[in-house]
């Protein structure tokens, strides 16, 4: 060990940059024999550190047959000529991607751009006997290098434009590679999801959008819960689709219950008859909300309607209402409407946080709220809903059956993303 | 009443999913499709109908796999092979492609000048006036209602069954050839059947049909339908191409008239089979010169832009995919500023040119295909089944022997 130590220390290895492109077809030998008896075929790494190290190698026999893996740790002199090994029995490590098949030439996501982008070479720098995967080259130079009309593209582009043709990398720490899996059984080790949670779900959801089916489900089922709903309301109802019934029941229901129901509900009803068994899969309270929005018609009230509001009875006073606030608004989308009911959920009345900041503290709700009511019933089309959005101006509107019960409330965003379907372009 | 209702929602998700067979089958039928199968009908009568039967099957096996693939993977042909065999085979497979792309529109339009001046408008208005309103189309359009015009372009086909039907062919002897085959081992008609094979089996659509496939975000719950569309396409298209010999072949043949062109032919059907039936003709081939010449760019532009990675998309705007709108404008308007300003002589060396890189694509194009669409790690449980794969890899050494053929042949001449 210490004896290592110093002959590393002694030649001091320099520091080498290579390209994936030059390295693959390397000629491998052991160090006793001087003919390569295998072509290098790819390079495995480990993600165990933001910048992967290399573990193992995968290489072609020169003779023909199956392709065999050689631990990195057996290498012994690395270059683009040669690539000496010693003869060891330790098995190659499982590795959690492999740089030809799953990174050279295919999509990855760069997650400081928030954009997919196709990989057309991987810079790897080896120092002190370890491979490090630095960056992917996914601008036009790269794919002039590797098709060898670098040096004449870049001198003609210089000569009679003056234009610089651009290297463009992207660090490795900002990589999202897409494809699953190692081939040794390995697992993949998915520390990378948590540089995806930073993107903004809408671009998110075009960057799922643009990708291929398979890597689009990879990147959906790598997220997590509450990043992949939000990602899910964003992407448009086709996509929706597809991810919905390609991912795993259980997952998905877990998803859904995420959602806020009204959009988990638009979600199943365009799955058609499979969206039970989702159903059947959530919590009893979110199924039992969005199998209720499932049973109205598409575009009346009770399709759209939001069940998480706030109530209060009419006893309350300001003071006791003004205090639980914070409490009160944490699950709701519409904070600034509080619903007056009684115990029977009748409703008497609505209030909107304005009025209540301005009343008297010690005043009972019964005494302030609004007597005239604009309601709603499930059945009520949304394009009459509409109207009453347009002629009051109000946020929402609550939905109430027959008997003045409270059902829940229609928010203008809903009605809004319903009409506007059917403007013009 | 319950398998009305069925039969019901199978159309339903028909319509969903119906269009990109459809479509590339039609853009097939282009400028220079109708010349081959006018020609084929003028120069041999009702005798090469038979040779329709068969083409309509290989492309069917062809195009299917495309659209297998687009559905199973979500991805295009030119990303797949770029994925599976790496970059340099890819650089050099979409330079040719954006070669024999050009060719065919050049062919477009100088389809839409012989059309129009038929009709009396001048070729140096027709052309430009053309050539902008479909650049503009794109570049303002999204896919939807560019795939809508698209639709009701394949409605204009009709043409050509009424002017089959006007021309007043022979249908005993039509029907009759159709069926056996006659006269195949003379060179002259086997340099024939090599021609509508090769016209008829494309590889630009490929890329095309796959891409729209993906586009189309179809389900792969839904890959049936996705397959009638692809057989109505070719059964549409051979249909299209059985009237147009027949037309041809009722008059043109009959009074021993040679053409080389489809414009020739809808000239030269005028004083034979009457005004009616030549301006239905010339009306054809002017709609399928404008939608070639609408279609090709834009597929030429998507293949290019998935193999190398970058922005593509009718539905993105100029900044957002620079190289995709440069390549589809420099397609376009090299097509018609080289269909305007070449002689017709100096053009045929150029189809020549286009015809020979098409037929060394084809058997490398669908050769890849066929690796594709063997490997499970890819296709996963919609990989080609043993029989399948009997069937198109016989097809493909048909096809790509045939094209291989027309190569030598065409350079020999």
């Amino acid at each position: 060990m210490f004896q290592q130590k110093t002959t590393s220390e002694g030649t001091n290895p320099p520091v080498v940059f290579y390209n994936l492109s030059d390295l693959l077809g390397c000629p491998i030998r052991y160090e006793n024999d001087p003919r390569p008896f295998a072509h290098l075929y790819d390079i495995g790494g480990s993600t165990l550190t933001p910048y992967p190290l290399s573990n193992s190698l995968e290489v072609s026999p020169r003779k023909g047959g199956e392709r065999c893996f050689i631990p990195w740790s057996s290498v012994i002199v690395f270059t683009r000529r040669e690539i000496v090994i010693r003869k060891s029995s330790e098995l190659a490590p499982a590795s959690d991607f492999w740089a030809r098949r799953d990174v050279l030439d295919d999509q990855v996501v760069d997650v400081s751009g928030a954009q997919v982008l196709r990989v057309n070479d991987v810079n790897l720098i080896y120092s002190d006997n370890n491979l490090i995967f630095g960056h992917v080259e996914v601008g036009l130079r790269g794919i002039l290098r590797r098709l060898r009309f670098e040096r004449p593209a870049a001198f003609l582009m210089q000569w009679l434009f003056d234009y610089t043709i651009k290297d463009s990398f992207v660090t490795w720490k900002h990589l999202q590679i897409l494809s699953p899996g190692g081939i040794p059984g390995g697992v993949r080790v998915n520390n990378l999801t948590e540089r995806l949670a930073d993107i903004h779900p809408a671009e998110l959801a075009d960057i799922l959008e643009e990708l291929g089916v398979k890597d689009r489900q990879v990147l959906f089922n790598s997220l997590p819960v509450e990043t992949a709903a939000e990602a899910l309301e964003e992407v448009t109802p086709e996509f929706q689709r597809t991810l919905v019934s390609h991912g795993e029941p259980g997952r998905v229901a877990d998803i859904l219950e995420e959602m806020p129901p009204d959009e988990a509900a638009e979600v199943l009803r365009d799955l058609g008859p499979d969206a039970q068994g989702f159903i059947n899969q959530m919590e009893n309270t979110a199924a039992a909300e969005v199998q209720t929005l499932l049973s109205h018609r598409e575009e009346s009230a009770g399709g759209v309607m939001d069940h998480n509001c706030i109530t209060a009875s009419p006893d309350d006073t300001v003071a006791s209402i003004l205090e639980k606030i914070p409490e009160l608004t944490k699950d709701v989308q519409v904070y600034n409407l509080i619903f007056v009911v009684d115990e029977t959920r009748t409703l008497k009345g609505v209030l909107s946080l304005r009025e209540l900041f301005r009343a008297d503290p010690a005043a009972t709700l019964a005494s302030i709220t609004t007597k005239e009511l604009i309601t709603v019933t499930p059945d009520t089309r949304l394009k009459d809903v509409a109207r009453e959005f347009a002629k009051y101006g109000f946020q929402a509107i609550p939905v109430v059956d027959e008997n003045m019960i409270l059902q829940g409330l229609v928010r203008y965003d809903n009605v809004l993303s319903h009409l506007a379907e059917f403007l013009k372009d | 009443m319950n398998r009305l209702k069925n039969w019901k929602a199978h159309l339903a998700l028909f319509a969903m999913v119906v269009g990109p067979g459809i479509i590339t089958a039609n853009v097939d039928n282009d400028a220079g499709g109708i010349a081959t199968y006018s020609v084929a009908g003028a120069k041999f009568g009702y005798s090469l109908l038979w040779v329709l039967f068969p083409t309509c099957f290989l492309l069917v096996l062809v195009q299917e796999m495309c659209s297998r693939m687009g559905v199973v993977t979500g991805k295009g042909l030119s990303a797949l092979i770029r994925e599976r065999f790496g970059l340099g085979v890819s650089f050099y497979l979409m330079l040719a492609l954006f070669f024999t792309n050009l060719g065919n529109v050049v062919a477009d339009f100088a389809g839409l000048a012989a059309s129009s001046e038929i009709f009396g408008l001048h070729r140096m208005w027709a052309v430009p006036v053309g050539a902008f309103l479909l650049w503009h189309m794109v570049i303002k359009g999204s896919y939807k209602t560019i795939e809508r015009v698209f639709f009701i372009a394949c409605v204009f086909y009709v043409a050509y069954l009424i002017s089959g039907f006007l021309a007043e062919p022979d249908w005993k002897t039509a029907a009759y050839q159709s069926v056996v085959p006659t006269n195949v081992w003379t060179s002259d008609s086997f340099y024939m059947i090599v021609g509508i094979v090769g016209t008829t089996i494309a590889p630009w659509m490929q890329f095309y049909q796959q891409a729209s496939v993906v586009e189309k975000g179809i389900p792969l719950k839904h890959y049936r339908y996705s397959q009638w569309d692809t057989i109505a396409g070719a059964i549409v298209v051979t249909i299209v191409c059985y009237f147009i010999v027949l037309a041809c072949a009722a008059t043109l043949n009959k009074a021993g008239i040679t053409i080389e062109t489809a414009g020739d032919a809808a000239n030269a059907l005028r004083p034979v089979a009457g005004k009616y039936c030549a301006g239905l003709f010339a009306f054809g081939l002017m709609s399928a010169s404008l939608f070639g010449a609408a279609i090709l760019p834009i597929s030429t532009a998507t293949s290019i832009c998935e193999a190398m990675g970058w922005e593509r998309g009718v539905n993105r705007k100029f900044t957002e995919a620079p190289h995709y709108y440069s390549l589809y404008t420099v397609v376009l308007f090299a097509g018609a500023i080289i269909a305007l300003s070449v002689s017709q002589k100096m053009l045929v060396p150029i189809m020549i040119f286009s015809q020979v890189i098409n037929g060394i694509l084809l058997p490398v194009v669908i050769f890849f295909m066929l690796r594709i669409t063997s490997d499970r790690s890819i296709m996963g449980p919609y990989v080609n089944s043993k029989w399948f794969n009997l069937v198109a890899w016989s097809g493909a050494v048909i096809t790509a022997s045939i094209s291989i053929i027309m190569v030598v042949m065409t350079l020999l001449q």
